[in-house]
This record gives structure tokens, sequence and C-alpha cells, in this order.
């Protein structure tokens, strides 16, 4: 049966998981954590010094033997998005692989969140009620995450900057009693919940489900699940805030910094829940690292959750372009066709699903830029995209989006300017990306999407689109025309429209 | 005091411990033991009463001169101890070599063995030794000379030493001889009638004139000194644990001296020089009837004779289910307890030995405190960590009086590629456990052992423990977390079923001790039976007080010192205290808790000892039900219906022989008999 390691380096500890394999389930074989506050003792603000570097080597290299005890070959080694401001992180990367031979992935605060969707959705039966408002909360280290989902419908996502780690750094160099941080806190989101409730409006929020980390050592709840009133959690925030945070640390063993943090993570949830008048939270325990290891064990499983996660990601999608009043119609005309294509030009482009995905949500996207301004509109689809959230996808993912919503209106000989920072693989996947799309959206150029039935067909040197039509489709083919040039240049083979006059069956 | 309790309610502990010593001493003129080894009873409590002044006596003599006045349990501060000691211990060593000359004088006249003076030699014995002392002693004798020029020299701690008083032409001085410790201290001599010895003191003390050529040897006397033996290592100081403790080891030798033994004949003024010179502290000077040390026994039983007074050869059972090749196939099965010394102990070292050798197996993991001299399982594990295998071994280099076997072995095991370390600052590692993790078609299985006693091949012949073999998966899940933490991870999570000092053991018992309380005061069934080694932990005496005042019925078998007093009105009449000496060592940790007849048995590593409770790392584990419940009580039942080796506590603090109508019953012979 397959054993990996699976370790999260996170601002305060470095976990590792060591599972297994078995027929319908994983097994955890091992569960160690080792504090390390990575960042306390730094004069400079995000960087890692000497001292926490080499310690962080040293945890590692332990970890690794402790691996070596169950035969583990494969060993995933990620940290957490508050990692992805670290100064000198370069350097500590390159010394973790060269002192400890592993090769650390650094997570950004989108694939963070990512992995977080698909925390929810691996659960969403059990922990979401159908058809009611639903605020998933994500407390993270620097980030604070608030999803309204109804049903499978994403309502609502906002984030604020700052998380339970964040507040134990202003509550510890501040020198805070838990009482006065709890009126910080509440002061601190105050502002935030207003704007959120703006948003939510006249509707209701029904349930509130935080996706757990600490909490249970201070509630005492056991399982992946705990409920807590909200006379519970304000009962035991009364009596924490008679505490200090030393004796709190003492009394749950936990460590200064864990003290606090898990206080701030409570504090905020007690607020949270007042605000929305939540008479009782759900706590969902699910760890980021059981998550690595199920999606590595299951490949299909990850499949399937990609495609649930995709569904999600299509929905904020639309709902991001509706914000922008886009051509539903056009839209997904431009994504059928492109998908189309994508599918039968494999063999020139050998791209896989991600890429085709990201051409799908381009041709949602290209043109919600003319909200702001017709001329120039790819500048300011892109910046949208860039500058916008979007549940399943990457910061990565959003710049390729961004980047073929650029190109679907500028001519080819700018296109350097956007692409020079990419590697030749990648500039040549956006480049028949961009071509795609190009000609897609030149077949419905009056967006009147006049083509009743359309059929490809690729030969050695051409792609045969064999559309029907009734309608006048000159302006299409002049359009299509004038995208052709480029296609044939990045793919080798020319397009060639074929129009028939005739419906099938005529 | 608190609590309602009262100095008068509690013994001391040094006090209690003397009178376990005593009861070994009993051992020593009851008949049924066989001849020479009721001598050996004798030489152990020798070789206790040395370990008790090293550590105990030194740590009270240290308090005094620290000039804490702090009272014990018992009401006594360390001055009151000290002195009470030296009294009760005077009587002791009287008591001790009245018994030596007994048996030895039956010994002589059943003609079995007879230890000879110099003087009782006959001239073929006298040539042998005379030849003896010159070609194998007197190269190896350095005489220390004091005077002026020449201090009075550093004596080893446990050596025995003639003091010689010289005259050389008009000057007088002393010099001092240690007798050596490299050959044996008692040599057979040629007779033809039986086994005759003589110790090498009395031949050294005959040939003393050899070493002074020209002086007049104006008188001579033994003496043996006992040093303080603690150590005081600052962990926090030290960069490297195992060479600070080397370093420690080196000055131990050279402690305060805290004990003067001295034979009766010694001229007064060769004892007033020793005095005088070793600076000895409360009157700590204890006159000898007899040899000194009586710890030169031991060597009668290594002899190849003495087979009718010697307890006869016993084999310990071996199991065919636990055989190399059919171990890990039960294990998946079922638990296992095995019982030490009646079954097998070779089982476990040939697990480590099988493990160390079978491909599928990954890591070897294993707490050691004291190993035998030529382990077995050491060389086990370093075959294992030569055949690649992730081997980890937590070595307690603090483990009292086996520093030096434990540096080399950390020494020696480090150098074969294992993974060597020495725990966590502050705490000694006294759990026992071995876990094996292997690769299994079905996936990784681990395979736990834990135990009451050490992996000491050697003891676990003498002693009586416990052993658990296990797969549960969260008593191995909870002992890979120990060697987590042991190994510097800081995970705090929740044992599953696994209880460990000093985090969370006292808490659990008061918890175990309170449900027992409670069921008892709501007209449930309470009982609590527990067998240790010793029972010294005030809190833990008070909440059994607790317990018995609500009527909960405590049955205690504790080997050794015990500071609950029994029969205390309306505080402890509801317990019983019991106490087995035998020719094992009773050395089993077993906790019971009736919980109104949904028992809970734990075994444990752990007596109830403030040390074991919040110094040491320690484990108490469940035996379940379903599992070998059974032949743990069977065990502990069998101790209870002995009725010629149990001893009970009465309120006078006397232990009396339990005594009745019924057959005779001696567990240790029923727990080996049986198994035969």
């Amino acid at each position: 049966m397959p054993v990996i390691s699976v370790i999260e380096i996170s601002p305060t500890s470095v976990e590792m998981i060591i599972c297994e394999k078995s027929k319908d389930k994983i097994k955890i074989l091992e569960n160690v954590m080792e504090e390390l506050n990575i960042f306390l003792d730094s004069e400079k603000n995000n960087y890692i010094s000497f001292g926490k570097g080499k310690k962080l080597c040293n945890i590692l290299n332990r970890m690794r033997s402790l691996s070596k005890d169950y035969g583990v070959k494969n060993i995933l080694t990620l940290t957490t998005s508050s990692f992805n401001s670290v100064k000198n992180l370069l350097f500590i990367l390159d010394q973790i692989k060269i002192k400890v031979g592993l090769e650390v992935t650094v997570l950004t605060t989108f694939e963070k969140k990512k992995l977080l969707f698909k925390k929810f959705l691996i659960k969403k039966n059990e922990i979401i009620p159908p058809r009611k408002n639903t605020l998933l909360l994500n407390i993270g280290s620097a980030t604070t995450d608030f999803f309204i989902i109804n049903g499978k419908k994403l309502m609502i996502n906002e984030f604020i900057s700052t998380g339970g780690y964040k507040f134990a750094e202003i509550i510890n160099n501040y020198e805070l009693t838990p009482k006065e941080s709890n009126n910080f806190i509440q002061e601190y989101i105050e502002n935030y919940l207003n704007q959120i409730k703006k948003e939510v409006g006249r509707k209701k929020i029904n349930s509130l489900i935080l996706l757990g980390e600490s909490e249970n050592i201070l509630t005492k709840t056991k399982g992946q699940f705990s409920n807590l009133s909200y006379e519970k959690l304000e009962e035991m925030m009364e009596n924490l805030n008679e505490e200090s945070f030393k004796n709190i640390a003492q009394k749950y063993s936990l460590t200064p910094i864990q003290a606090r943090t898990t206080f701030a993570r409570l504090s905020l949830l007690k607020y949270i829940s007042a605000y929305f008048e939540i008479p009782a939270v759900k706590i969902f325990y699910y760890d980021t690292k059981y998550l690595m290891a199920y999606e590595h064990f299951y490949p299909k499983e990850k499949d399937l959750m990609e495609k649930e996660l995709w569904e999600l990601t299509i929905q904020a999608v639309i709902d991001k372009a509706n914000k922008f009043s886009f051509d539903k119609n056009h839209s997904t005309f431009v994504q059928n066709v492109s998908k189309n294509l994508f599918d039968i030009l494999k063999p020139l482009h050998n791209m896989d699903e991600i890429e085709k995905r990201h051409l799908e949500l381009a041709a949602f996207l290209h043109d919600i830029g003319k909200y702001v301004n017709f001329s120039s509109h790819q500048n300011h689809s892109q910046y949208i995209i860039e500058n916008s959230f979007i549940p399943g996808l990457t910061e990565e993912d959003l710049k390729v989006v961004g980047r073929l919503c650029y190109f679907h209106n500028i001519a080819a000989s700018k296109y350097s300017e956007n692409i020079d920072n990419l590697s030749g693989k990648r500039q040549m996947d956006i480049m028949k990306l961009a071509a795609i799309l190009k000609l897609s959206v030149a077949l419905d150029r009056s967006k009147r999407q006049k083509v009743k039935n359309i059929k490809f067909e690729l030969k050695d040197y051409e792609i045969i689109i064999d559309i029907t039509t009734l309608e006048d489709y000159r302006i299409e083919t002049i359009s299509f025309d004038h995208q052709k040039a480029f296609f044939r240049d990045v793919f080798g083979i020319n397009p060639v429209l074929k129009i028939n006059r005739r419906l099938y069956g005529e | 005091m608190g609590n309602n309790y009262e100095y008068n309610h509690f013994y001391n502990r040094e006090l209690s411990w003397l009178e376990f010593n005593q009861r070994v001493l009993e051992e020593v003129s009851d008949s049924i033991n066989p001849l020479l080894e009721r001598l050996k009873f004798l030489a152990i409590t020798s070789s206790n009463l040395d370990e008790f002044f090293m550590v105990r006596v030194a740590g009270l003599i240290a308090q005094y001169e620290e000039g804490l006045i702090k009272k014990d349990i018992s009401g006594l501060t360390p001055e009151d101890q000290l002195k009470a000691i030296n009294k009760r211990v005077k009587k002791f060593v009287q008591d001790q070599y009245t018994s030596y000359k007994e048996v030895l004088n039956t010994l002589n006249k059943k003609n079995h063995l007879k230890i000879k003076k110099y003087s009782q030699l006959d001239k073929k014995q006298k040539i042998y030794v005379d030849e003896f002392y010159s070609e194998t002693l007197f190269p190896i004798l350095t005489p220390m000379g004091i005077d002026v020029s020449r201090p009075f020299p550093h004596i080893l701690t446990g050596s025995l030493n003639i003091v010689v008083h010289l005259q050389h032409e008009s000057e007088k001085h002393m010099s001092i001889v240690q007798v050596p410790r490299v050959i044996n201290r008692i040599i057979e001599l040629p007779s033809n009638s039986g086994i005759e010895f003589i110790l090498i003191e009395e031949i050294i003390k005959s040939n003393l004139q050899d070493l002074f050529p020209g002086c007049n040897i104006l008188d001579t006397g033994f003496f043996r000194i006992t040093r303080n033996a603690d150590m005081i290592i600052d962990e926090d100081e030290a960069d490297d644990l195992l060479i600070e403790i080397e370093k420690e080891l080196q000055k131990r030798k050279w402690g305060e001296p805290v004990r003067i033994e001295y034979d009766k004949d010694i001229p007064k003024k060769c004892l007033e020089f020793l005095t005088r010179n070793l600076k000895i502290q409360f009157s700590n000077l204890y006159e000898i009837d007899g040899p000194l040390d009586l710890t030169f026994i031991f060597e009668l039983m290594d002899h190849d004779g003495f087979k009718d007074i010697k307890y006869e050869k016993y084999t310990p059972k071996r199991y065919a289910q636990l055989e190399k090749n059919t171990i890990y196939t039960t294990l998946k099965k079922e638990d296992v307890i095995l019982s030490h010394p009646y079954d097998s102990f070779d089982h476990i070292s040939d697990l480590i030995e099988a493990a160390a050798t079978d491909k599928n197996v990954l890591a070897i993991k294993q707490t050691l405190y004291r190993v035998s001299g030529d382990s077995p399982i050491i060389s086990s594990l370093i075959k294992a960590a030569r055949s690649n295998k992730q081997v980890t071994v937590m070595v307690e280099l603090k483990a009292r009086f086996d520093e030096e076997r434990n540096i080399m072995w950390a020494k020696e095991l480090e150098k074969s590629g294992c993974h060597v370390i020495y725990g966590i600052k502050g705490l000694k590692t006294h759990a026992k456990c071995l876990l094996i993790v292997r690769r299994e078609p079905s996936g990784i299985k681990r395979y736990l052992h834990l135990g009451t006693g050490n992996y000491n091949n050697s003891t676990a012949k003498l002693y009586t423990d416990l052993s658990l073999l296990t797969t549960n998966e969260e008593l191995c899940a909870d002992v890979s977390n120990l060697f987590n933490i042991l190994t510097g991870f800081s995970q705090n999570r929740k044992w599953k079923r696994l209880i460990t000092a000093p985090k969370d053991m006292r808490n659990e018992f008061y918890r175990l001790i309170d449900r027992e309380i409670q069921h008892t005061a709501n007209g449930k069934k309470g009982k609590i039976i527990v067998k240790i080694n010793s029972l010294v932990d005030e809190k833990i005496i008070k909440k059994l007080y607790d317990a018995s005042r609500v009527g909960v019925e405590i049955v205690l078998i504790v080997r050794g010192a015990c500071c609950l007093k029994t029969g205390i009105k309306g505080i402890s009449e509801n317990i019983k205290v019991f106490s087995l000496i035998g020719r094992f060592l009773e050395h089993t940790r077993v906790y019971h808790f009736e919980n109104n007849g949904d028992p809970e048995l734990f075994l444990s590593s752990a007596d109830w000892m403030s040390r074991n409770l919040d110094r040491r790392i320690e484990t108490l584990f469940p035996v379940i039900k379903s599992g070998p419940y059974k032949k743990v009580m069977e065990t502990i039942d069998s101790i209870l219906k002995d009725n010629i080796k149990l001893r009970q506590l009465d309120e006078k603090g006397t232990y009396f022989k339990v005594k009745n109508d019924k057959k005779n019953f001696s567990s240790q012979e029923y727990l080996y008999g049986k198994k035969q």
C-alpha cells in the first residue's frame, strides 16, 4: 500500500502527517507538529532569520527521518500563502532543497483558497444545508474569507486582509489582555461586516460554518464537526476574558502565540455570529495535509472534485460577468466554438484540461471591459480579471485568462508586450489559445449567433470550419479572414470557412 | 498538613524502606529457602543498603548541610531522619551479621561450605594462598602511605581497604591498602573436607609485611567507605548530555563520604584516624562483626556446586505461537501478556532479533533504561541499523548506577547508525516501549511491546514483570507519538489509550480513584487493587485515605517503601497493605479499578512515587477486558492467596506473615510450577 508524507509549514508551526492508502480510506500513521514561530524573532518584516531557517531545516530533516520509518519515498511539502511575501523566500527554499532534499510548494492565497473550497466540497452534503444561505468562514493566518453559498451557487465571496495570526501578532506586540483584544477585534471587524451586510442585502444568513483549526482545544469538542451555540461561545469568551494569555496557554497546553491566535479566531467567530444573528455555528475540521494526501491517493476523486469545483467556478464567472453586463449568448457561442476547436486541434497543441478551461473562461469574460470603456476594452477586461477572486482559480489561472482576454482584441504584432516574461512553451500555449479565441469571436462578430450548425474537420494543412446559416454572414467572414493569418502562423494550418446556405433536413 | 491528615498518619519513607530491607533480611532466617539462597538474601540486603546510603542518606545529609528544616510527610526534618536512620541501621547491621553467622554455621555444620580465616588454614592451604598472594595479589597492591608530605588518599566508594599503622625506626605513620576489585573476593581453597573458601582481604592482611619491608606493623583494620553518588547535571547548560554525564561520573567516584564501615577489631587509633580524615557526619560509623561488604556472597552463587542448597533450576516457558515464524500472525489476532520470569523474556529479545533481519521491517523504536551487560537486544538493534533499518533508541543516560553502561551502549548504537536520543530535558525516561514498523501486503503494521520492567535479559530471569504485546492501533499510534515527543516533536495531541507521566498520569489516577469514591458513595461497588514497588506519594496516599473514608475497599501490594498507614480509625480502616518477598523480586506494576462491575486494568512502568508521576516519562496502559485481563488478575489473585511469603502491614507498622488454615500456597511457586 502506498505511503506518503505531507508537510505543511505555517508561520507558527511545521506539521506533518504520514499516511497510507488503504482500500477505502486514508490511514494516518503519524501526525507530528513542531512549534516554530518563524517570523517572530526577525527584526525585519517578512524575513526568515538565519537561526529560524536553520531550525526549519533541522525540523524538516527530522520529519524526513521519521518518514523513512514508514518507507516513505514521496514527501509533499507546502507552505501557506503568508510565505509569499517573505523577502528571502527563494534563499530559504534553496537551503531546504540542498540541506533537506525537499521541494517546497509555496501556495498562493488563491491556491490555498482553492484547497479550502475543495474541503467544503468534499463534505458539502454534510455541512451545507440545501436552499439556505450559508456563510462559510475561513480565518486563515493572514486573511479572513467570507463565502456565502446557497445550494451550489456562490453568492458572495469577500475577504479581509487579516487573520488569526496577524491579530495574534498585534495582540502580542501591543501586549493586549484578552479583554482588550476582544474589543480591538470587534472594532476592527465591524466596518467590514457592515460592507458584507450591504452586499447580502435583505437576505438572511441561516447558518455559519467555520473551517476549524485549534478551536476544539478550547471548546473541548471532538470529531470532524462540532456544533457550538452562541450562548456557549459567549460564555466561553467571557471566561477567557478574565484570564491572562499566559494562563490560557498553560491551561490548554498551547504555545503563547497559539493561545493568542486561537483566542483571536474565537473572538472573530463570536462577533461575526452575533452580527449575523446566528444562534449556533458549526465548526468543520478538515486538514489541508489530509486533502493533499487524498488527492494524491485518489486521482479519480480529485478529478471529480475538480469538476465540481469547476461548476462553482463557472457559476462565479457568470456572476462576475453579469456584474459587467456581459452578452451571455455571445459568450456562450464563443465558449462552445472555442471548446470544439480546442478539442479538434488537440494533436497540434497537446494542451490539457486546465488550458481548455482557461479558454472557456476567457470566452465568458473577454468583453467585460466594455463596461468600463469600449475603447481598449481588452485592457479593462484583463485588469478586472487579474484583480478578482474567482473560487477555484489561482492567481496564475487569472493571469492566463486575463492575457487571453487582452489578446482577443489586439493585433498580433503587439503580443510580445504581454508574454515576454513567460517560458517558450507557455508563450506558445497562450498564442494558440488566443488564436482559437480570436477565430471563435470572429464567427460571432455581429453577436447575433447566426450560425445554426457548425462542424470542424482537421486535415493535414487546413482546418475546415463548416457552418450552416441562412443569414447574412459577411461581417463574420471579413472578421474571420482578418484573424486567420494569425491562426495559420501559430498552428501551421490554414483555417477554411465553408458556409452552407441550407439547413439540414431542408 | 491540611486535608485533615496529620503527620502521624504517614510513615517516613526512609524508615519504611529500611523495614523493607528488614523483610528481605528475614528471608535469611526462613528455613523454607535453600541454605545458600538464604545467604544470597543477605548479599541483597547489603547491596540494597549501599545504594540507600549513596542516594537517600547522601541526599538527606546534603539537605541538612544546606540548613533545610522542612518536614517530610511524617513530620521529620532531615536531621530527625538521619538520626532515626542511624539508629535503625545499627540494629539492622547487628541482625545482618547475626544471620550471617547463623547461616554460615549451618552451612559449615552440614558440610556444605566453610569460609575460613587465615589462621584456620591447614599447611597445604597456607602454601596455596601464600603462593596466590605472591603471584596474583602482590603485583597489584599499592600501599598508600600517609604522612606530612603525603595527604590522605582518595578512597574509592565501595572499596574495601586495610588501614595499617606502621612504625619505621622511630616514626609512626598510617598507610592504606586497597583490596583489589579486579579479582574475585572469594578464593576456593584446596580441601579434602568439603568446599572451603577464604576472602582475599584475609590473605592480604596476613601477608602485609611483604608490602612494608623494614617497617613494624603495629595495628591493622578493615574499613569501607560509601560516598554520595548523586549527580548534579545542569541540562540547560549541557551541550552534549553524554559528555556531561561522563564528566559527572568521574566526579561521583569522589563524592562526599556518607558512611564508614569498619571491622569490630579495628584499633581505636586507626578508627580515629579515619573519622578525622573522612569527616563523616551523623555518626554514620558502623561497626561490623564479620566480613565487610557481604556482596561477595553473589560470587558463591556462581559456583558450580551447591545444587542441593540452591533453588532448583527452572526454564521459563516458551510459547509456540510467539516463535519467530508465528508471532506476527498471533499478535494480529490477539493481545498477549507474558508474565516474567515464568514466561520467557527471550520472546521479546527474539522479536527484536527477528525484526533486525526481517526485510519487511522498516523501523524499530525502543526505550532503554537498564540493559544487561551482554545484551542480545543491543546486538539486534545494531544488526538492524546495519541492515539499513531505521532504528531509534531512547537511551536513558541518567539511569542511576547504570550510567556508565548506558553511555557505552549509546556510543555503540550510534556508531552502528542507530538514531540515539537521550530524552527530554529534566525528565528521566523510565517507560518501557518497543515499536516495530513492518510493511505487510495489507499495509503498514505496527507491533508493540509495553512492559513494567526493563529490557534486561538478566534481571528478567529474577524480577517479576509483565509484558503486553499488541497490535492495537490506538496504542501503537500513542506509542509512536511518545517516540515523536522523545525525539523532539512538540505535538500536544490527545492520547487515545496511553496515559503518560508527567503530563497526565497523576490526574488520571486521581480520576480513577475519585470514580471509585463516587461509586461507593452512591452505594455501588468500588474497589481498588494495586501492586507496586513503592507507595510514597503524599497526594496519592491522601486520595486513598479519602477513598477509604467513604468505604472503598483498597488492597495494596507494595513490595518496598510504603508511607501509608493502615488501620487508622476513620481514615484507613478499609485499606490493606501486603508485601511479598520471594525468590523473584516482585516488580510488576498493576492498577485495577473495580468501576462498579466494569473493571479497568492497567499496567505501568510507574510506581506511586512523586519521581515517577512528576519527574519521569512513564506509561500507564490498559489491558482490555476481552484481552489477556484474566492472566494478569490471576497473578494478583495468587499473590493474595499466598500464605508462605506474603506479609501484611499492621497498624503498628509491623509486617507479619499472612497465616491461615488453608493449604500452604506460595504464589511464586504456583506461577512457576504451573508453567512447568
